[in-house]
């Protein structure tokens, strides 16, 4: 699970162009939208595109807890987590 | 045609060693040196990420050539060829049945340099965006000098166009370089450039664009009259 946290904020940094930050300074239970790591809408979709692309998991953009599921890192990884089993 | 205005504060920029570093070396036909492109550092980083080197040029000297004034100035933005290189890696993103980049598509209209600077300045004042083909820059002094007559305000004008993606090379009718310019028109001072439109008979591949040749000589700041494509000016700083 750790494992899947660490790739997922490298993924994160690569697919949004962060070249100032490093792993560390993504906190896992930070939010990861607006307050905490600051990222905006246009982050948003560009992160559902690259975790469709690297895991092969289907995400639906209007599902209620869509939102829920990328709010930290802790959550991004449990869902990815469920969706593979 | 022969156009006559006060330009003032001409900002030039002009990629270093690119002959060195085209992207044609390394048999990617759209990648792109990633070193060497102005810095930006008054604009917010978590804005700066998503800059691709096209609006970085444009933006920067949008910034330098308008700095100085403490109102926000209407603005017409230039460029032929627009973000080409941005704009080669969507469509070939969609050749090979890829999902587009949001990021990407949202900056790739003709326009995005003129909505970034807008939104990086708060500023709502108009904004036109202008292509036409070997006199783009000169059709947008044509629009900044009509817009600051009809204004009686300074116009900001800026130029960007960068060096094409190799796949493009055989559409290449002069030497595109990546480089960008701002200046300002100002209508109520006296014209220091005449600028006349003179078809010329030796436009080669190899000549460089207007814009370059304009933005070059005018940085300089020396009395001439130069000729590059199909225009002459005359600039008596």
């Amino acid at each position: 699970m750790s494992e899947l946290k660490l790739e997922l904020k490298t993924l994160i940094i690569d697919a949004l162009d962060l070249e100032d930050m490093t792993p560390e300074d993504i906190k896992n239970d930070e939010p990861l939208f607006v307050d905490g790591l600051g990222l905006d809408s246009i982050d948003a979709l560009e992160l559902g595109l690259a975790i469709k692309k690297q895991y092969a998991i289907s995400i639906d953009a209007n599902a209620e807890n869509t939102k829920q599921h990328f709010a930290t890192i802790d959550n991004l990884a449990a869902f990815i987590e469920s969706q593979k089993q | 045609m022969d156009l006559t205005f006060h330009l003032t504060n001409m900002t030039y920029w002009q990629k270093a060693h690119e002959s060195d570093s085209l992207p044609q070396a390394a048999g990617d036909p759209i990648a792109v040196d990633k070193k060497g492109w102005p810095t930006l550092p008054w604009v917010p980083a978590m804005q700066r990420r998503r800059l691709s080197p096209f609006m970085k040029m444009a933006l920067h000297c949008a910034y330098e050539t308008s700095t100085a004034y403490n109102q926000p100035l209407a603005t017409v933005f230039s460029s032929r060829h627009g973000d080409l290189t941005q704009t080669s890696s969507l469509l070939e993103t969609l050749a090979n049945n890829d999902p587009l980049s949001p990021t990407g598509f949202s900056l790739s209209v003709h326009n995005a340099v003129a909505g970034l600077f807008s939104i990086l300045n708060a500023s709502t004042t108009p904004s036109t965006t202008i292509a036409a083909g070997q006199d783009t820059l000169a059709m947008a002094i044509v629009d900044a000098i009509a817009k600051a007559q009809q204004q009686q305000a300074p116009i900001l004008l800026v130029h960007a166009d960068q060096a094409m993606p190799s796949r493009y090379a055989d559409f290449e009718d002069e030497r595109q370089i990546s480089h960008a310019l701002a200046f300002i028109i100002e209508p109520t001072l006296k014209a220091n450039v005449r600028l006349t439109r003179i078809p010329s008979s030796t436009s080669q591949p190899t000549t460089v664009p207007f814009s370059v040749a304009f933005g070059q000589n005018i940085s300089s700041a020396q009395q001439t009259v130069t000729q590059s494509q199909d225009w002459q000016w005359k600039y008596t700083p």
